[in-house]
């Protein structure tokens, strides 16, 4: 709910992602009024683009949305004259980063009944709830649980936070798990599910955020904020059955000041191992290539993963031998604030070919690389921009 | 070639031009993390657990507010006591459990602004949970039909409401007065609040340009927050021949409220709002007699002259209108309808013209409602009843009369008021005269010699306790350059000039502005 407008007071100094934090930070100053926002408190940026949008059929003059996040502690300066706070306000990863939690050992009872919220089984509710790794996601950040008891409280509102919305049982809360993927990971059929597993230990943890990024982790998942501070928690697009297509193709018009394009050695992993765990407790590898692809380089291995098919942790391991072997990142500059229409990790591609006049010597058509960093500077007194995106090379992850 | 959305490419386009930004503050939150009880227990709290919501997180000042937290729980324990910091000073706790909603105990906050209302529970172990909700307090304008008075202006007649009459300074709020000139035009006559049945505040105003009627802003309604015209001085001199319209608008207020109980008189007609029938009308400076019809209602007799007064009556059967005007020459009537207007019935017989009615719903010794009506400038023409109209007695004669040099002085007004010891007012242009329950004889009380020569006091309305007492202000006849008098308690003297036109026109015209109900 909005309580105030500091568009007066404010300036903002940049807004961003990156594919390492998981969500959105901006960066703000605000002058002559200390009291103008509170740690915890809920701040919005909206923009709209100054000449307004013609949108196919016509003008749309439309506002966006481009950050909705929470004020962390903040520092501020003061002299007789004035005051200014600068301050840095995050999605609510930037709360389950100070979050914590116990240790919990989940299980999965099969035919035997769960006594607790800790436990799954096969034979309580309809639909009977299996344990995923989406569903320990989902119980460490809260969740309604209706399936019917056991446990004879039930229904219970289930959660080690109050950060979910509930409409009855926590309507204090803030975030939705709509985005959450819980559903059982199949293969071939439900190639992009979370896993099933019957035995996971969340190990005690001070870091909330990190504990629900290594879940992610161990099954090839993301979770994330995105900039309207949604919660997802889904296979990351890289390693989805069939990656998303490009949002957008850049080419030379949709670009300003100088893109920089970053070479990388290709040759940096001879061969990525994957070890996993199924949910009957048998193991699991992949390796790719086969054979090693050169006869000196790094290893990259990996455990602790969760699968429960051959065939996906292959098709991991090759998108991530790809990806850690890409040719380039390019950094690409979008004019004003359009680096708030995109998200991290989603793809688009590049249209671009060298000339003789600047002697590059790429040829581009529809190239495709995913964003693992925007950073948009609003300049000119909040009235213009320049958004920088960092792209990392598809490099034949996507068919 | 892979997709592209072209909305996307052409928002990136349109990015290039700049844009405009906003950034916006929101309420705070507060984060938990909640830890496992050993054992068997179910559910995953730490005990006690306190849930906590308020049904309206944003609200106006002085609203009542609530909080429920019912759904706090103990898995392992009982919960004995609960309390509630509202963040301003106060405070509420009980025993467990609570109400479904706990409520602010001041009635909402005062002051606007963002209030952290904090709930702690306690169980038999003295464990406590705490949860916390913020609530946004803003202020809300009030709405005008709740504002104290209406005020018409000066000589250009706009008109204005006043927040809060006895505020220093006023503030007023203009309703849209320049719908409301009308080249040539005079001044406004009367006006009054109305309410239908869906309790839409709407205000009528009778001019000398016509008929106006303003009804408060709606933006799902067409024609709402601003004075339309409902009849116009074209129709009236179309019918009448007229230019001068007395008006007098009020509403017979009924359990159905429906929209036929708008009456206006002007002229020598009494009508009803929805449909106009034909009207007659005179001029006010015409002495010659003619002949008028009343159409609305079957109105039975013919008026001779204007009938100059109205009045919404509880009567014996119920809601009725008492219609009171000079028929004949030397010959006044009340006639009264209790079925807006399909019939009309006589009330009573005069000896001279009614010029006003005060219908005082005093409970007098007898225990009965008063009515009373005052006439002409006879000084014996004053009667009241005390059952609702079947009987009449005088109310005795004025000990002496000034005239001041003018003959005959009309009563131009007439108020009452039920303050101790005084009961009724009226001036009659140069005299100020009052009379107090059950004597009945009445008193001069009159203005400063020498002061007010050769103006006229035209109105009589009475501003709550002033001084201490019961006060009358006058006003002055508005064509009169000037501001008005008010007088203190109930003697003779103590009168004193009000500064400003504004707080005089705004006190005068407190009167018409309050609702009927």
């Amino acid at each position: 709910m909005i309580v105030g407008e500091i568009s007066s007071l404010s300036n903002i100094i940049s807004i961003g992602a990156d594919d390492s934090r998981g969500g959105w930070e901006m960066q703000f100053r605000v002058m002559g009024d200390t009291d103008a926002i509170d740690i915890n408190q809920r701040v919005i940026f909206r923009w709209s683009p100054l000449m307004g949008y013609e949108y196919l059929y016509g003008w749309d003059g439309r506002w966006w949305t481009g950050f909705d996040g929470w004020v962390l502690p903040y520092r501020f300066s003061f002299d007789v004259a004035g005051s200014q706070i600068t301050a840095t306000a995050q999605t609510s990863d930037g709360f389950l980063r100070r979050g914590w939690c116990q240790g919990i050992g989940f299980v999965d009872r099969d035919t035997t009944p769960r006594d607790h919220y800790h436990q799954f089984d096969s034979v309580t509710g309809v639909p009977i709830e299996r344990m995923t790794l989406g569903r320990i996601v989902r119980h460490l950040l809260g969740y309604y649980d209706q399936l019917g008891n056991p446990p004879a409280t039930n229904p219970d509102w289930v959660a080690h936070t109050n950060l979910v919305y509930h409409v009855t049982q926590n309507p204090a809360g803030w975030i939705t798990l709509d985005f959450v993927t819980t559903t059982p990971f199949v293969w071939p059929g439900t190639p992009d599910g979370s896993m099933r597993t019957d035995r996971y230990i969340v190990r005690e943890t001070k870091n909330l955020w990190d504990t629900i990024r290594q879940i992610a982790s161990n099954e090839f998942f993301v979770a994330y904020f995105d900039k309207w501070d949604r919660f997802h928690y889904c296979r990351h697009p890289m390693y989805a059955a069939t990656p998303p297509g490009a949002v957008c193709n850049f080419d030379e018009k949709m670009s300003v000041g100088k893109p920089v394009v970053s070479t990388r050695l290709q040759d940096q992993v001879r061969q990525v191992i994957l070890h996993a765990v199924t949910d009957t407790g048998s193991t699991l590898h992949a390796e790719y290539p086969g054979s090693f692809a050169w006869v000196y380089g790094n290893i990259h291995e990996q455990s602790y993963i969760r699968c429960n098919s051959q065939a996906a942790l292959d098709h991991w391991a090759h998108v991530l031998f790809l990806y850690m072997n890409r040719p380039y990142t390019v950094q690409w500059n979008l004019p004003g604030l359009a680096g708030l229409l995109f998200e991290i990790n989603e793809p688009v591609s590049i249209t671009y070919t060298g000339t003789d006049a600047n002697g590059v010597h790429i040829n581009w058509t529809n190239e495709k690389f995913w964003i693992s960093n925007i950073m948009v500077y609003p300049r000119g007194n909040n009235t213009s921009g320049v958004s920088v995106l960092t792209l990392e090379s598809d490099n034949g992850i996507s068919p | 070639m892979p997709y592209v959305d072209p909305v996307l490419r052409e928002a990136i386009r349109q990015a290039q031009q700049g844009a405009l930004m906003e950034l916006y503050t929101g309420t705070r939150v507060y984060p938990q993390y909640h830890c496992c009880i050993s054992g068997n227990t179910v559910g995953v709290y730490k005990d006690p657990v306190a849930i906590m919501h308020a049904d309206d997180t944003e609200v106006c000042e002085l609203t009542p507010v609530s909080v429920s937290f019912d759904t706090s729980f103990s898995a392992t324990s009982t919960l004995v006591t609960w309390a509630v910091d509202w963040d301003d000073g106060n405070n509420s706790a009980g025993a467990w459990p609570p109400p479904a909603h706990v409520w602010h105990p001041a009635g909402g906050y005062t002051l606007s602004g963002v209030y952290t209302v904090e709930l702690t529970i306690t169980d038999i172990l003295g464990e406590t949970g705490m949860a916390a909700v913020d609530i946004v307090v803003i202020y809300c304008p009030p709405s005008w039909p709740a504002l104290p008075g209406i005020v018409v202006g000066g000589l250009d007649w706009g008109v204005a409401y006043c927040q809060d009459i006895y505020a220093s300074p006023k503030v007023w709020v203009d309703l849209q007065s320049s719908e409301l000139v009308v080249a040539g035009s005079k001044r406004p006559r009367c006006l009054r609040f109305a309410q239908d049945i869906n309790g839409e505040w709407q205000i009528f105003m009778g001019t000398d340009c016509g008929v106006y009627r303003y009804r408060y802003y709606d933006p799902a309604l067409p024609g709402t927050g601003h004075w339309t015209e409902v009849v116009s001085t074209t129709q009236l001199q179309t019918l009448g021949g007229i230019n001068f319209a007395e008006l007098c608008v009020w509403e017979i207020d009924n359990a159905q409220d429906m929209p036929g109980c708008i009456y206006a008189v002007f002229g020598a007609r009494l009508w009803p709002w929805t449909g106009m029938g034909i009207v007659y009308s005179h001029d006010y400076f015409d002495t010659i007699d003619r002949v008028v019809y009343v159409q609305a209602g079957n109105f039975p007799v013919q008026a001779k002259e204007w009938q100059s007064e109205v009045e919404v009556v509880q009567g014996t059967g119920g809601r009725e209108a008492w219609c009171g005007g000079c028929y004949t020459a030397n010959n006044g009537r009340i006639y009264y309808t209790s079925n807006y207007g399909a019939t009309w019935t006589l009330k009573h017989s005069m000896v001279s013209a009614v010029e006003h009615m005060v219908i005082s719903p005093y409970v007098s010794h007898t225990g009965k409602g008063e009515f009373i009506n005052f006439m002409g400038n006879n000084n014996t023409g004053k009667y009241r009843s005390t059952d609702f109209g079947a009987t009449w007695n005088t109310m005795g004669a004025i000990a002496a009369r000034v005239s001041r040099g003018m003959t005959s002085p009309w009563i131009t007004d007439t108020i009452e008021y039920l303050e101790a010891g005084s009961f009724m007012r009226w001036v009659n242009g140069v005299n100020s005269v009052l009379t107090t329950w059950p004597i009945g004889g009445w008193a001069r009380d009159c203005v400063e010699t020498g002061r007010y020569a050769n103006q006229v006091l035209s109105e009589c309305v009475l501003v709550g306790r002033i001084g201490g007492g019961g006060g009358c202000i006058h006003l002055w006849d508005p064509s009169m350059i000037g501001g008005a008098i008010a007088g203190q308690g109930n003697s003779i003297g103590n009168w004193q000039t009000l500064t400003g036109w504004a707080d005089c026109i705004s006190v005068a015209k407190l009167n018409y502005g309050w609702p009927k109900e």
